[in-house]
């Protein structure tokens, strides 16, 4: 396991050639645009959850006739959270992606090394970022199994 | 003056750090890459289990005949060609750059960003009709 690892003593060794940096600016270009379209699922998340509460309250009236168990009120503003904290989560991940891109193009267009750092830092905190809330995810799923599991008891 | 990028561009280097953050995104896209396609397996078998009660269902709930219900199955299938399409390239983005490391091969991080160019695309379709569903959703409603 040991040898598969990156070893310190080789490090500096990698260049990016001409080839490859062509490929890193492509790459930067489209996460560009997965982060710009990323951005706009997230505010049109949250436009959407705004909206859906504000009808809600607003027809809440509607259901008092209904033999109704629930709170029309309170389920909009819990769907209205759930909606918010998509479209924040969304956005956070797409301002990674759109660090990246633009870093990494900065640092192809300006040599600068720091840069260059700065965006592959961006990638990692991307993948990072999706990678815990998925981890999040199938945790939050394995508890509503088992809790489905002792339910059923 | 333009400057000539070509001749600057051999004298970048991918420092320690940043091998450091590489190493750690490739351990990142092979955790993603895995999770999803376990995910992915698990709901194409449940699916295929189920198949009879599923389609039942939702045509069922949406009032759909038989040439719906085609297009509905069809655009499954196309979501999960792309989302293996994804898985793959993931993979390959993630084993190419655990490489690149290891044999301090330019190339190769070349090839495991090249991959991440497909699962950008890949994704961007995703967004862009998530979008779409979610605006034709919003305004039918």
């Amino acid at each position: 396991m040991e040898e598969t690892q990156p070893q310190d003593s080789s490090l500096f060794q990698l260049n990016i050639e001409p080839a490859t940096a062509n490929t890193l600016k492509s790459a930067a270009t489209w996460a560009r645009v997965l982060a710009v379209l990323g951005i706009a699922f997230g505010v049109l998340f949250i436009g959407i959850g705004v909206m859906l509460q504000q009808t809600l309250n607003k027809n809440s009236d509607l259901f008092q006739d209904y033999n109704y168990r629930g709170n029309t009120g309170m389920l909009g503003n819990i769907g209205m959270a759930f909606y918010i904290l998509c479209g924040i989560l969304t956005i956070v991940g797409s301002v990674f992606a759109l660090n990246f891109g633009n870093k990494i193009s900065t640092a192809l267009r300006t040599n600068d090394q720091n840069t260059l750092r700065g965006g592959v830092a961006g990638v990692r905190n991307y993948f990072a970022f999706w990678s815990i809330l998925m981890i999040i995810g199938l945790l939050l799923m394995l508890l509503g199994l088992l809790g489905g599991g002792l339910g059923n008891l | 003056m333009e400057p000539n990028h070509d001749t600057l561009l051999f004298e970048m280097d991918i420092d320690g750090a940043a091998q450091q953050r590489l190493n750690t995104i490739s351990k990142w896209t092979k955790f993603i890459g895995i999770t999803v396609l376990v995910a992915l397996i698990l709901v194409v078998v449940a699916m295929a289990l189920l198949f009879n009660e599923f389609i039942g269902q939702v045509s069922a709930l949406l009032a759909l005949d038989n040439q719906a219900m085609g297009i509905i199955i069809a655009a499954l299938v196309v979501a999960a060609a792309l989302c293996l399409i994804w898985i793959i390239y993931m993979l390959r983005a993630s084993s190419f750059i655990k490489q690149g490391l290891i044999t301090q091969s330019s190339d190769r991080i070349a090839e495991g960003f090249k991959s991440f160019k497909v699962v950008f695309v890949v994704s961007i379709i995703f967004s862009a009709l998530g979008i779409l569903f979610t605006l034709l959703s919003f305004l039918n409603a």
